[in-house]
């Protein structure tokens, strides 16, 4: 069942409380695969299956995990791939916890994958990417449902 | 038992949850925590060191903290492991309770409920 707007209903959320209260959601697209040039991606399992990822300019990503971690960051290496990271695990669990509350759907995480040195990630049926405007910039994230 | 005078182990791949709860648990005073990454590393380390208390992420590469935390359980029945996860659902809270652990918080965890888990085992062993 497709719960791609659930998922961003609350990714924005999660972006809200997290990182920062100025956000815009921007239209969803449809793709037909996982763009390249993630930098992180974490699988998620059991009776709801999907790809989550996430994309940006690594400026805006070093931004961006300075936002969420509050820890001083001025330039874009592995760390800030670990902090994306961390983010993405922290919404995904959440939305996991609120997928078993409210309808009963029983999934789990995969740990989170560096996506950027690895193969190309392979895509579901549906694919969207999200992107979300900060006042530094646009990141995308994306999900792909099975 | 004093809060400061705990031995913990704090098994998480993430960096930043890393941090948060070393922070957390260094503003209550504890002084002896070690730090792993993943559920082996947990498992060794319990074995080496017998810390007074473990948080254990779940997902984790190499071996899960359900994993981890029923091994551990098995070597000593009296561990006591608080789950720290992000995936606070009630099968993963069955499953973690099943494989001995005594308490589950969900991330991000405050330090009120860090708090609360040190008193739980310094009181306990009073």
């Amino acid at each position: 069942m497709a719960r791609q707007a659930d998922y961003q209903t609350e990714l924005m959320y999660n972006l809200n409380r997290f990182v920062d209260d100025n956000i815009t959601s921007r239209p969803v697209e449809t793709v037909p695969g996982i763009p390249e040039g993630c930098h992180i991606a974490q699988g998620i399992t059991g009776d709801y299956i999907a790809i989550s990822a996430l994309y940006a300019e690594p400026e805006v990503l070093t931004l961006f995990a300075a936002k969420y971690s509050k820890i001083e960051l001025d330039h874009y290496d592995e760390i800030i791939n670990e902090l994306a990271a961390d983010f993405l695990n922290l919404h995904n669990g959440l939305f996991l916890v609120n997928l078993s509350e409210t309808e009963n759907v029983e999934s789990t995480l995969t740990p989170p994958v560096s996506a950027s040195s690895g193969e190309p990630l392979k895509a579901y049926s549906d694919t969207y990417v999200m992107p979300f405007d900060f006042s530094f910039g646009t990141v995308n994230f994306v999900l792909s449902e099975k | 038992m004093d809060i400061s005078d705990l031995k913990i182990l704090i098994c998480d791949d993430s960096l930043l949850a890393r941090k948060n709860l070393r922070d957390g648990l260094k503003g209550l005073g504890c002084k002896n925590i070690t730090e792993v990454f993943d559920g082996q590393a947990a498992i060794d380390a319990y074995i080496n060191d017998r810390p007074d208390i473990v948080f254990l992420d779940i997902v984790m590469p190499v071996k899960d903290g359900i994993t981890a935390a029923r091994e551990i359980c098995e070597s000593d029945p009296d561990a006591y492991i608080v789950m720290v996860s992000s995936v606070g659902t009630q099968v993963h809270l069955r499953e973690a309770i099943k494989a001995g652990a005594k308490d589950f918080l969900q991330k991000p965890a405050t330090p009120e409920q860090i708090k609360n888990a040190l008193e739980h085992i310094s009181g306990g062993e009073e």
